[in-house]
């Protein structure tokens, strides 16, 4: 089987299951916009947001989306001892890995495009100032923290405490994504926004996201053998 | 027993010179620095007790080491404990197998 | 695998005779003009921060060497390198803010140094949290965040450090004058004696574990 067949069977094969119950699309949905609610009710000081809370809560949420969103993912598969199946078929290792990335990511693409009208709505936030810049931000920032976390996610799969071992492991090593993904934002939010900034915060997400793909199709075969 | 009572000499030997240190007449303002200036060339202004500080830092640096060494040397002995336990257990039981 | 080498307990020596003198080399030295002797925290402070980084390399190698060869050695390196970078870590953590209260007023400050380390910390803090807590088959996949962390050494540095820092800068250490840097040089020449030391020791800890595993496995069958 092709490298791209393999990958597009298996996220044809998560898109089906999903479009079929959406329990994954609603409930992580759902879960991110109470994120944002959440965090307002803490930021918003007599009806004025905080500066640069906006795209503080943005992140966060996807981050805390997300890891919900890997978790459930994987949880799918471990029911059903799907991926020992899959991985012992004769098929590329690093496919099956991409495969599972591109769900993962469209699903988390998904819960952005929702919830980030909600927090231009909720703070004011100019999220049509530069859409071009927002979006390359957000997908790019979302396609590394979606990297790393597919690949924990899978590797957790068979250990104990993997519910709470997820975020404890991922979180850390995705410090320096969120940190470009928010500074990014903020400049494109700010009251004299500074576009330069934000195209050099993306620069490094492309270079992050470069790098950290490259690792994890490399580091996934091994760890995933038996 | 000699191990740790040697450790708490060292400890003790190892704090007294920066607790008996003189304190500095120089002053703390929040400013980067990019290189360092000796004290003799600086003008001289005033000060806020620092040695405590020190002290601490210092003495932290010890604890920290040291507790360090003394989990290894907990968890080495119950791996021994346990391994003689085992090798016990199979010399013991080797012959009717 | 018994390892009754002379090495440790060598290096163990060399290192304490090192910091027995080193307080005396520190006194010695000329007071820094602005920081007076809370600067002192420097000697021990920078080459603390010096080790932990070495350390994260050398976990960082031996997870690569331990993902492509499942070498058992390679992951003895590992674990004991993690836990040589929680601990000096930890040290360069506590002493950082204690110098920093004195020198900026404050005990914290959002600076690329200090938080880069702290991010490295976190993560090799949850390297041991998975190794203690994921149960059998863990070491591959803290293989795989040893990687992952060391390769996020650069980020994790280069994100932090586009904010404003009031750091010193790294030609710090090459402006000093002679008596300052001959006590930070003897300091750094204990802190990796005294490095090396604990890795061998914490190594043979690991080699004993395998060899109680090894004997579990043989009562089993």
């Amino acid at each position: 089987m092709g490298f791209f067949h393999t990958v597009w069977t298996i996220a044809r094969k998560d898109l089906v299951i999903e479009s079929r119950s959406r329990e994954l699309a609603y409930t992580t949905l759902f879960f991110a916009v109470s994120v944002v609610l959440v965090f307002s009710f803490s930021f918003v000081v007599e009806g004025v947001a905080l500066t640069d809370a906006a795209a503080g809560i943005l992140w966060v949420s996807i981050a805390f989306a997300g890891t919900l969103a890997l978790g459930r993912t994987f949880e799918r598969e471990r029911q059903s001892d799907t991926l020992k199946a899959v991985l012992l078929s004769p098929v590329e290792r690093p496919a099956i890995y991409i495969g599972k990335l591109v769900g993962v990511l469209l699903l988390m693409l998904v819960v952005e495009a929702v919830i980030t009208p909600v927090v231009g709505l909720l703070f004011q936030a100019p999220i049509d100032r530069a859409p071009l810049l927002l979006v390359g931000l957000l997908v790019t920032g979302t396609l590394g923290f979606a990297a790393v976390g597919t690949l924990f996610a899978a590797m957790l799969i068979r250990a104990q405490s993997r519910d709470v071992l997820l975020p404890v492991l991922l979180y850390p090593i995705t410090i320096p994504l969120v940190i470009a993904g928010v500074r990014g934002t903020a400049a494109i939010f700010a009251a004299e926004p500074n576009l330069a900034v934000a195209q050099a915060w993306l620069a490094m997400l492309v270079f992050f996201d470069a790098v950290f793909l490259t690792l994890a199709l490399w580091v996934f075969g091994p760890v995933m053998g038996e | 027993m000699k191990s740790f009572g040697f450790c708490v000499l060292l400890f003790v030997a190892g704090i007294t010179p920066p607790m008996l240190a003189q304190q500095p007449a120089a002053s703390q303002p929040p400013t980067p620095t990019n290189e360092f200036v000796p004290l003799s060339e600086a003008a001289p202004r005033e000060v806020l007790p620092a040695t405590p500080l020190v002290f601490y830092a210092y003495g932290f640096v010890w604890v920290a080491l040291l507790g360090y060494v003394f989990t290894i040397w907990r968890r080495m002995a119950r791996v021994e404990r346990d391994l003689a336990d085992v090798q016990r257990r199979l010399k013991d039981g080797g012959g009717g197998r | 695998m018994q390892n009754r080498s002379i090495l440790v307990p060598v290096l163990l020596c060399a290192a304490a005779v090192m910091f027995f003198r080193a307080p005396f080399m520190i006194d010695a030295a000329p007071y820094e003009s602005t920081m007076g002797l809370i600067q002192r925290i420097f000697y021990f402070h920078v080459p603390s921060a010096m080790v932990m980084f070495l350390s994260a390399l050398v976990c960082g190698v031996a997870s690569a060497v331990y993902l492509a060869k499942r070498s058992p050695h390679a992951d003895a390196v590992a674990v004991s390198a993690a836990e040589m970078v929680v601990v000096f870590g930890l040290i360069v953590l506590v002493t950082g803010p204690l110098w920093a209260r004195k020198a900026w007023g404050v005990w914290w400050q959002w600076d690329a140094r200090l938080t880069s380390a702290l991010v490295l910390w976190l993560i090799f803090v949850s390297y041991l949290l998975l190794r203690r807590f994921a149960g059998a088959g863990s070491e591959m996949v803290a293989a795989a965040v040893g990687v992952f962390g060391m390769a996020n050494v650069p980020f994790v540095y280069w994100s932090v450090n586009v904010w404003r820092t009031i750091h010193p800068n790294t030609n710090v250490v090459a402006s000093l004058i002679p008596e300052m840097r001959v006590p930070l040089y003897w300091g750094t020449a204990a802190f990796l004696l005294l490095y090396i030391a604990l890795l061998l020791t914490r190594m043979r800890l690991e080699a004993s574990r395998m060899q109680l595993e090894a004997a579990y496995a043989e009562i089993e069958d």
